[in-house]
């Protein structure tokens, strides 16, 4: 194998993990409707799999809310409360269009908006009360802040309250409501020290503000559990963020992909550890730690099971088939006498049983096509080493095969025993609808098995390409 | 015997309803494997001479399919199928493509592996156009290992058909084959009753379909008998 051969093998398995992950993900969003109603358990159950043709943003949201309040539809005590949820991210888009309302429903929206004013501190609880205080309220507003509301500003200030606390930036970003809060997830970035534990602390302060998210860092907290919480408000961003940004031109079409479910999990995967499974270690953490055992089993059973073939055909070739006969008898003997082993000896014999399962089985199986492809050659195929090689030539495609149907028996087998293995677990994930634990196992066992069909891809180039069955052509003209 | 066996673990039981279910599951699994490897064979054979005989393109393609079909387990997989697709015949349609996509492969690696042995040089010595070297001599050669895939595939289908049911993942009911029989049985004779009716299907298929890889063995008379090492060997004796 060339370094050439290497690098384009490697690149090749990347595509193919990400074909795999695309199939993986629309396989668990298919599953989930068909056997548990719907995917009820997912947060991002309203965005589309792969292709958001309509993202949501908060012109969309803020404009829809707007129109039911102003015209008293009966969902308009709904939209009051997305009004005040979408809160500061709303008003550039709210505000500017109250010209277009009638004098009626410009009141209606003025008072629907008021909430939002007692949380940034402009107006006191039951203050404005009535449509002519409120209408002139924000036209006023609007008039001194609309400049404010820029992005770049935005970034500014919360860069500065991210250096540095002062009462005074802090009245700043709470004018700004949810509008600085992309600024603000922004700046949270990573959590190594004291330092970051302080800044994480002053902005999750303004983000439990303006949600009402009781997610703030504690005055003393270590880095560790501000990390989670720096790590749950990136999630709570990937879930709802979109509902506060406001998206135009490339970012909108950017956000046909990224506001996905299936970009979302590969957001949460980016940011380390491959996301959070449902009992909250990360999904790198949960795989390491059940696929010990089944990924020693599955070499176990490739190994064993191809030396078992290739005894099996060579006992046959040497027409000694009472040798080859007790040979399948006594693996079968053994197997049903480690039927126990389970029981007695609980994860290791369970493995112990499923190798030798494993490896009986696909011995069995891999001896037959190798003995359908060498019966053709067995006259021509030499002796001692050659035939060998013939034998690893005739058995390199049906490895890559094998071992699929392997795991499969594999996991149905951990299953039945009760063994933590990677592919019981990955059933289990794939029934609780675990996004981030289902990705991660379907994905290390993808990789596990076109690792097992490249090597035995190498072994069958390596060996078929040699002359051993027939003469060489120069042998053949003389 | 593993039959009498079986029979012989009823016994006292209520065999009746038991043989009533084996039969509706054995009647089933029949169907399903039928389709399976009918499927199977036909698409594989198809694929895999496109791919083993073709232009590099479509082997590449070839490559690419059954690469991504075999990155997941196919316990998984078939989850997937019977999730996407809408009723019990398409799941089997969708499985016979999936099958015939390993079978393919196999073929596909048979034929090269033959090419790279022969050389290309032998059979043209002898007279064949290349085509007809494709469809005399080598084809019939590399098709063996197809049909013993072909035959193990009732095996194959048994084994998914437990898997799901042992993971139950797959539908909660209306399914009754003998994969779904053997995990879900109510009594422990049912169960191992339905294990050994599968076994005893898979072996007398893999036996059935074998038997007709033999009759198709080469070579057949119309085709010359290669050089090799042993005729050689066996000229120069005569000639001695």
């Amino acid at each position: 194998v060339t370094l050439r051969d290497a690098l384009r093998r490697s690149l090749w398995i990347a595509f193919a993990l990400v074909i795999v992950s695309i199939i993986a993900f629309w396989g668990l969003v298919r599953y989930g409707e068909r056997y548990r109603g719907t995917s009820e358990a997912t947060p991002l159950r309203h965005l589309p799999v792969f292709v958001n043709a309509e993202p949501r943003n908060a012109r969309d949201l803020a404009l829809a809310a707007m129109r039911s309040v102003a015209q008293d539809r009966p969902d308009a005590s709904a939209a009051k409360a997305q009004l005040v949820r979408l809160g500061g991210a709303a008003l550039p888009h709210v505000l500017p269009a109250f010209d277009t309302l009638d004098s009626t429903g410009r009141g209606r929206v003025a008072l629907a908006l008021m909430p939002i004013a007692e949380r940034m501190g402009l107006a006191g609880r039951g203050e404005l009360t009535s449509a002519e205080a409120a209408v002139p309220f924000w036209t006023r507003f609007w008039q001194d802040r609309a400049i404010d509301y820029r992005p770049q500003v935005v970034r500014r200030v919360v860069s500065r309250i991210a250096e540095r606390s002062f009462a005074l930036r802090r009245e700043d970003i709470q004018h700004l409501d949810t509008y600085a809060m992309s600024a603000v997830i922004a700046e949270l970035g990573s959590v190594e020290t004291s330092e970051d534990v302080a800044r994480v602390r002053r902005l999750t302060g303004i983000l439990e503000h303006v949600t009402g998210l009781p997610w703030r860092a504690e005055r003393g907290a270590s880095p560790e559990s501000t990390r989670k919480l720096v790590e749950r408000w990136h999630t709570f961003w990937d879930e709802q963020g979109a509902d506060f940004s406001t998206l135009d031109g490339p970012r909108r079409v950017t956000a046909m992909v990224t506001e996905t479910r299936y970009a979302k999990w590969l957001s949460a995967a980016g940011r380390g550890g491959l996301g959070r499974t449902h009992d909250g270690r990360t999904a790198f953490e949960h795989v390491r730690e059940h696929s010990r055992g089944t990924l020693a089993a599955v070499l176990a059973i490739l190994v064993l099971g191809t030396t078992l073939s290739l005894i099996w055909t060579r006992l046959e070739e040497l027409d000694t088939l009472h040798r080859s006969t007790r040979l399948a008898l006594s693996a079968v003997g053994i197997t049903f006498a480690s039927l126990p082993l389970p029981a007695l000896y609980g994860v290791r014999g369970g493995y112990a049983f499923i190798v030798l399962a494993g490896a009986l089985s696909g011995g069995a199986l891999i001896s037959r096509y190798v003995r359908a492809t060498h019966r053709l050659a067995d006259d021509n195929a030499g002796t001692g080493r050659l035939r060998l090689r013939t034998l690893l030539a005739a058995s390199g495609p049906t490895i890559g095969l094998h071992a699929s149907l392997a795991i499969s028996g594999l996991i149905a087998l951990e299953i039945a025993f009760g063994l933590p293995g990677l592919g019981a677990s990955a059933v289990a994930a794939l029934r609780a609808h675990d996004v981030n634990a289902w990705m991660a196992e379907a994905l290390s066992i993808a990789l596990s098995l076109l690792l097992v069909r490249h090597i035995s891809d190498v072994v069958f180039a390596a060996t078929s390409g040699t002359p051993r069955v027939f003469l060489d052509e120069d042998q053949a003209a003389s | 015997v593993l039959g009498i066996l079986s029979l012989l673990a009823i016994a006292g039981q209520n065999a009746g309803p038991l043989l009533g279910a084996q039969a509706i599951a054995l009647r089933a699994t029949l169907i399903g494997a039928a389709i399976v490897s009918t499927l199977a064979l036909g698409v594989g054979v198809l694929l895999g001479v496109v791919g083993g005989g073709g232009p590099r393109l479509l082997d590449a393609l070839l490559r690419l399919v059954v690469e991504l079909s075999g990155a997941l387990p196919s316990l998984l997989t078939a989850v997937f199928l019977l999730s996407v697709t809408p009723g019990w015949f398409s799941t089997l349609f969708a499985l016979g493509l999936l099958r015939g996509l390993d079978i393919a492969w196999l073929l596909r690696s048979e034929l090269i592996r033959i090419e790279r042995a022969e050389r290309g040089g032998i059979a043209r010595n002898l007279g064949h156009t290349p085509l007809a070297s494709f469809f005399r001599r080598r084809l019939p050669r590399a098709v063996q290992p197809a049909l013993i895939g072909t035959s193990l595939t009732c095996a194959w289908l048994l084994t998914l058909d437990s898997a799901v049911s042992v993971a139950a993942l797959g539908p909660r009911q209306g399914l009754s084959t003998l994969g779904a029989l053997a995990v879900n049985a109510s009594s422990a004779p049912q169960a191992v009753f339905a294990v050994m009716t599968g076994i005893v299907v898979s072996a007398a298929l893999y036996v059935l379909i074998r038997a007709l890889a033999r009759t198709q063995s080469p070579p057949n008379s119309s085709v010359s008998p290669p050089v090799t090492q042993r005729s050689l060997r066996s000229a120069e004796a005569s000639q001695e």
